[in-house]
């Protein structure tokens, strides 16, 4: 077993933010979900949407539906592979989907025509048909996309940092100067330097010295807040003793 | 009262010293007074002379406190390397603020030295403090 005194900038903060993030907005998301007027209308059209294979639709449809699937290729490989070792991970990706659906929502309760039940065809040809509409929808998915993407793949960053260090020279011992109570030696980079994050220190100092244990803790306590402490002490148990 | 001769202070410092240390009215170092000889003392340095590595031994038992040997010290401007293997069982704390237990993990544990804010407070990573300094409790002699 070994213990690693590293210090280097942590890639994982990038997926962990990113899947927290997306867990706390999408709560507010979900819940905004149920209250939503035209949430049956929407459902309707977005299942249409999904279910329409022929390609020979309007451009934008067709696009759309790619990236709906892309992004859900991301969204249930990322929940297999949270679910794999911890539960946590899977809020943040079923909220994914929730800011994503939420955006449609906004737009379909904008829409001035109300779903009826034989019109959702129609629907889907209106809403495509509003520019806004695709350039807020293009947005929805891309960044549904790029958090699905994150969050799937930010795993792999956490392992990768450390490995260039291994191939560095370590430094050698010279000039050993060995005191009654210790030595002191002079260091110096044993080979060319491998600069892994920062520049080698080509010589070092290295100073050894034995000593008693005695005393130890009372060096720490600065003389100034011996005397708070004492003053503290006094006015506590004064106060205690007539409050109660 | 007699002096227990248990401590051993060592310190590798850049040279010329440019680098931040504690300063000595916060963690000051000991007195001359307090030095002993390396006979008298419990503890014992051994190095090894290129990659330079280092053991702390404890004499009475033979004990290896700290052993640097596994990989070579790297100390650069912006990272720090020293790598010491651990006894088996071993009881680590320290190292700064985080949401596991008291008590460090020692198989597959990482614990990154990065200050930070973190969302949720989330297990296994680091919080908004960072103190590279591990204590480690060993069974007694007596």
């Amino acid at each position: 077993m070994h213990l690693r005194l590293d210090s280097t900038i942590p890639f994982s903060h990038l997926a962990s933010v990113t899947r927290l993030a997306s867990k706390g907005l999408g709560v507010d998301f979900f819940f905004s979900l149920h209250f939503a007027r035209s949430s049956v209308c929407f459902f309707e059209s977005w299942l249409q949407l999904l279910s329409k294979v022929r390609v020979h639709e309007d451009r934008q449809g067709f696009l759309y539906r790619t990236l709906v699937f892309v992004g859900l290729f991301f969204f249930v490989s990322y929940q297999i592979w949270e679910g794999r070792d911890s539960g946590r991970g899977r809020e943040g990706g079923i909220c994914m989907i929730c800011i994503h659906i939420y955006i449609y929502l906004i737009e379909a309760m904008q829409s001035p025509r109300p779903c009826s039940s034989s019109s959702s065809y129609y629907y889907y040809h209106y809403y495509w048909q509003n520019s806004s509409t695709i350039m807020w929808s293009a947005a929805a998915v891309l960044v549904a996309l790029t958090g699905a993407l994150i969050a799937a793949t930010g795993r792999a960053f956490v392992i990768v940092v450390p490995r260039q260090a291994t191939f560095c020279p370590g430094y050698s011992i010279s000039n050993v100067q060995s005191g009654n109570t210790g030595l002191t030696a002079d260091l110096s980079l044993a080979g060319p330097a491998c600069n892994s994050f920062g520049s080698d220190i080509p010589s070092l100092k290295l100073m050894v010295n034995y000593d008693t244990g005695m005393d130890f803790f009372f060096f720490f306590l600065p003389i100034h807040l011996m005397v708070l402490l004492d003053e503290d002490e006094d006015d506590d148990g004064d106060d205690m003793a007539t409050s109660d | 009262m007699v002096s227990i001769a248990k401590r051993l202070h060592i310190k590798i410092q850049d040279s010329p010293a440019i680098a931040y240390t504690v300063p000595e009215s916060i963690f000051p170092y000991p007195p001359s007074d307090q030095s002993v000889s390396a006979d008298e003392a419990e503890l014992e340095f051994t190095y090894q002379e290129t990659p330079f590595s280092f053991r702390v031994v404890r004499k009475a038992n033979n004990e290896v406190l700290f052993d640097s040997s596994a990989e070579s010290l790297i100390f650069q401007d912006e990272y720090l390397r020293l790598r010491t293997a651990l006894p088996a069982n071993p009881n680590l704390y320290g190292l700064g603020e985080h949401a596991d237990d008291f008590k460090l993990g020692t198989t597959g544990y990482t614990r990154t030295l990065w200050s930070r804010d973190s969302y949720g407070i989330p297990e296994g990573t680091n919080l908004y403090g960072n103190h590279p300094g591990k204590s480690s409790l060993l069974r007694c002699l007596q």
